[in-house]
């Protein structure tokens, strides 16, 4: 497996704990760098001169997210969800889209990492846990595990152990949904780099005919990285979604 | 001296190495049999719900990728086990 090789920048070590800035920490800068700029940037330019083209873009996928994130399944409550959710689904969306700049041994993306992506997960979990009891209170736990809408015998046998299971299914499946999406795509390009260097030198060695054919294994990478682009959109549109899914469940009021 | 050199290369590996490939081999093989099966539902029925009623469009288009990513994920998972196991040594 190509593993991304770590770069400490500057060590930092606190006992057992390891906090060295390394190329994952500066290309999660990166991105928070960038999604920073690219929000409130766009809201500086559209206080400043009213309209613009990166406000332009940025209304845009904000709307995108709003209508069909946030209003699809939070509901009324949704607007004051919406920077917590647009928030998650930029910072998520440009560290895939960073994994695609071609620097080799520097830029990948983070993403790829199930440290990174178990980390957002895990905020998310926190998050949903700690919506539910406010809204709630702590009886939350007890409609929870022992749901009303079981039959008795069910009730206090199985579906607390059903539902626990499901609850904390949740945030190891985000983790590795988007670990082993973003793992997988560039795996497969890794593979195919291989087998395309190896056709390559065989055809430069050919004559001069064979030599123009020496571009074609590339076609195959290009096709796979516009589809990474694709992936990274869906990866980041589908962590936000399932946020916003269990935050509207964490909110609702039957159940 | 070069029966040395040799063996100094060779690496050995523990007795669970060809099973586990074998594993992992299977694991994504079998894994994606049904993640192919639901992504082929799903597309076939939101084409056909589209064509049905072509203004549910935006609609069927958001819930179709909504559920090609949830449904891709399982096969993911089969991927997840199979770099494990592609891991042991």
């Amino acid at each position: 497996m190509g593993e991304h090789h770590e770069i400490v920048h500057f060590v930092i070590r606190l006992g057992s704990l390891n906090l060295s800035i390394t190329n994952n920490v500066v290309m999660l800068w990166l991105a928070a760098g960038l999604t920073f700029l690219f929000l409130f940037g766009a809201a500086r330019l559209v206080n400043v001169s009213g309209t613009g083209r990166l406000p332009n873009l940025v209304e845009s996928l904000l709307e995108f997210v709003r209508e069909n994130v946030v209003e699809a399944f939070i509901g009324h409550n949704g607007a004051k969800w919406l920077p917590f959710v647009a928030t998650i689904f930029f910072f998520i969306l440009f560290n895939n889209l960073l994994g695609l700049v071609p620097i080799p041994g520097y830029f990948h993306a983070v993403t790829s990492n199930l440290n990174v992506t178990a980390a957002l997960a895990v905020v998310v979990f926190i998050v949903v846990q700690v919506v539910a009891v406010i809204h709630h209170g702590p009886m939350y736990y007890l409609n929870l595990l022992f749901p009303k809408t079981a039959p008795g015998w069910l009730r206090f046998s199985l579906m607390p152990l059903i539902e626990v299971i499901g609850t904390l299914a949740r945030p190891f499946s985000l983790a590795i949904r988007l670990f082993a999406n973003m793992t997988a795509g560039h795996q497969i390009i890794v593979v195919l780099l291989t087998g395309d260097l190896i056709g390559v030198s065989y055809l430069l060695k050919q004559g001069i005919g064979m030599k123009l054919l020496a571009a074609l294994p590339f076609v195959g990478v290009v096709v796979m990285d516009g589809f990474e682009i694709f992936v990274a959109f869906i990866q980041a549109f589908i962590f936000a979604l399932l946020t916003a899914l269990y935050l509207g469940e964490a909110m609702e009021e039957s159940h | 001296m070069a029966a040395e050199a040799a063996e100094a290369v060779v690496q050995t590996m523990s007795a669970a190495v060809p099973l586990a490939k074998l594993g992992a081999g299977l694991a994504v093989g079998l894994g994606t049999l049904g993640s192919g099966i639901g992504i082929g539902m799903i597309f076939g029925k939101s084409i056909e719900s589209a064509a049905r009623q072509p203004e549910a469009l935006p609609l069927v288009q958001r819930l179709m990728f909504t559920g090609f990513a949830l449904v891709e994920a399982q096969a993911l998972y089969a991927l997840l086990i199979t770099f494990i196991l592609l891991a042991v040594k």
